[in-house]
């Protein structure tokens, strides 16, 4: 299956300057599951997204089809095929 | 043409300034909304390497270089430095980057929060923990300045391989004498005051600010503490207060000079109950006698009306002789200068929290 990561401008010059990122993944797949594909792939978009430990960085919010994965079942959440993921900067910093 | 490269860390970016013919030239802010935690200048190659610790509040933290004196910067896909998935924990930034020995080309080391000491032996592109400090019995009982806990200091000693000393806010100083298999805390002297009943001399959990080696014998250390200002004689196995003829104990930043036998710099403030400079005027003390006296360096300096303050690593030296300093306020000012006066190099910068510099020829 193919997933879409929305990637913000911010993190373009980790994506070779792209902003959709398409990402096959082995269906069914997770949100972690699809950071794990994304890490063999642009590891260092990935290290941005989530640590070490695997937990998405606290200022940084990740789109399911609009779904704040927080909201579902965080990088348990499941992605359904031809998906949009999006990455977004939380609100914070000064 | 010789040249001196000021590297500034800021809350939200690096500032580049060189100064060529006694003019300060200030570049555009690089690395533009990250947290610099650490610049470092490794000068033991044939072309001086950059390092910046770049955090983002959003993004994470990542170890960057430049080979090329600041015009790009490069880092590596993967991680430069991670804590291994047993910790539990993850890496929140760098705060120290440390050129090891001259005779160790390509050793690096790094200083974290949370607090954990890293080994590069690729000149410092990739990063391995190092496990003994990590799983120290002390660690569950080292806490957190203000900053956040963090390894600020680490200090190789320059003829004793096996040798290195470190410290951290709060927990001290710990030192290995094997090569970093073991530590042991290095801290009798240095006094507690923000426990009942001050002050109060435990074996750990001293919150140190900052300690530098003195550049003619390296058993000689000076150590800024949470209200104190030590010496150690015996790199670190006893400090005893040099704090005698400075206007205030309390302080972030401590330097060695880098030639003058038994000279140090502090940047005093009142005390931690009142982090402003003495009459709030902003001053440089120096010792030349390893803190028996001191006395201000230098004119030039703001106040009064200074209310701002030198976090611990936001002083240096450029290893010129004479020497040059260098120091970034919170405020956002850089100055350089030294015994003949001061010069602001930068104003409304972020918060600076690193300065580095290095004469190049």
């Amino acid at each position: 299956m193919t997933v879409t990561i929305r990637v913000p401008a911010a993190l373009a010059a980790h994506s070779g300057g792209r902003r959709e990122v398409l990402v096959t993944a082995a269906a069914p797949t997770t949100v972690a599951g699809l950071l794990d594909r994304l890490a063999a792939e642009l590891p260092a978009l990935e290290r941005r997204i989530r640590d070490e430990r695997g937990s998405i960085r606290r200022h940084v919010n990740l789109y399911v089809d609009g779904e704040d994965i927080r909201s579902l079942s965080g990088t348990e959440t499941a992605v359904p095929e031809n998906a949009d993921v999006t990455v977004m900067a939380a609100i914070s910093g000064g | 043409m010789t040249e001196t490269l000021l590297l500034a860390g800021t809350r939200k970016g690096l500032l580049l300034s060189r100064r060529r013919d006694g003019v300060w030239h200030n570049e555009p802010l690089a690395l533009p909304m990250n947290a610099v935690y650490a610049v470092a200048v490794d000068t033991r190659g044939p072309v001086p390497r950059l390092f910046a610790s770049a955090t983002s509040e959003h993004w994470g933290p990542t170890v960057l270089h430049s080979d090329d004196l600041g015009a790009t910067w490069s880092e590596p896909d993967h991680a430069p430095a991670v804590l291994p998935e047993d910790t539990g924990a993850a890496l929140a930034r760098i705060w120290q980057i440390q050129p090891g020995r001259p005779d160790e080309r390509d050793v690096v080391y790094a200083g974290s929060e949370p607090a954990a000491l890293f080994t590069s032996v690729d000149g410092g592109i990739t990063f391995e923990l190092v496990r003994s400090l990590w799983d120290h019995p002390h660690r569950p009982q080292w806490g957190a300045g203000a900053g956040g806990q963090a390894i600020h200091t680490i200090l190789p000693h320059p003829r004793d391989p096996d040798r290195i000393l470190i410290a951290l806010s709060s927990g001290g100083c710990y030192r290995t004498y094997d090569g970093g298999q073991t530590w042991e805390a290095a801290n009798q002297g240095v006094k507690v005051t923000f426990l009942p009943d001050p002050p109060q001399f435990p074996e750990f959990g001293q919150c140190v600010h900052k300690v530098a080696q003195d550049s003619a014998d390296p058993e000689r250390l000076y150590l800024q503490n949470h209200n104190g200002v030590y010496r150690s004689d015996d790199w670190g196995g006893r400090w005893t207060s040099i704090a005698d003829g400075l206007p205030a104990e309390f302080g972030f930043s401590i330097l060695a000079d880098p030639h003058a036998a038994d000279g140090a710099y502090v940047i005093p403030l009142v005390s931690d109950g009142f982090r402003f400079a003495p009459d709030f005027r902003c001053r440089v003390y120096g010792t030349r006698d390893a803190g028996a006296s001191w006395s201000e360096i230098g004119a030039g300096l703001p106040g009064p009306g200074f209310y701002s303050l030198v976090l611990r690593d936001a002083f240096a030296t450029d290893g010129a002789s004479p020497a040059g300093l260098y120091f970034g306020t919170r405020d956002g000012s850089l100055y350089a200068g030294g015994a003949d006066g001061w010069t602001e190099v930068a104003n409304h910068l972020p918060d600076v929290l690193s300065v580095r510099a290095v004469v190049i020829d």
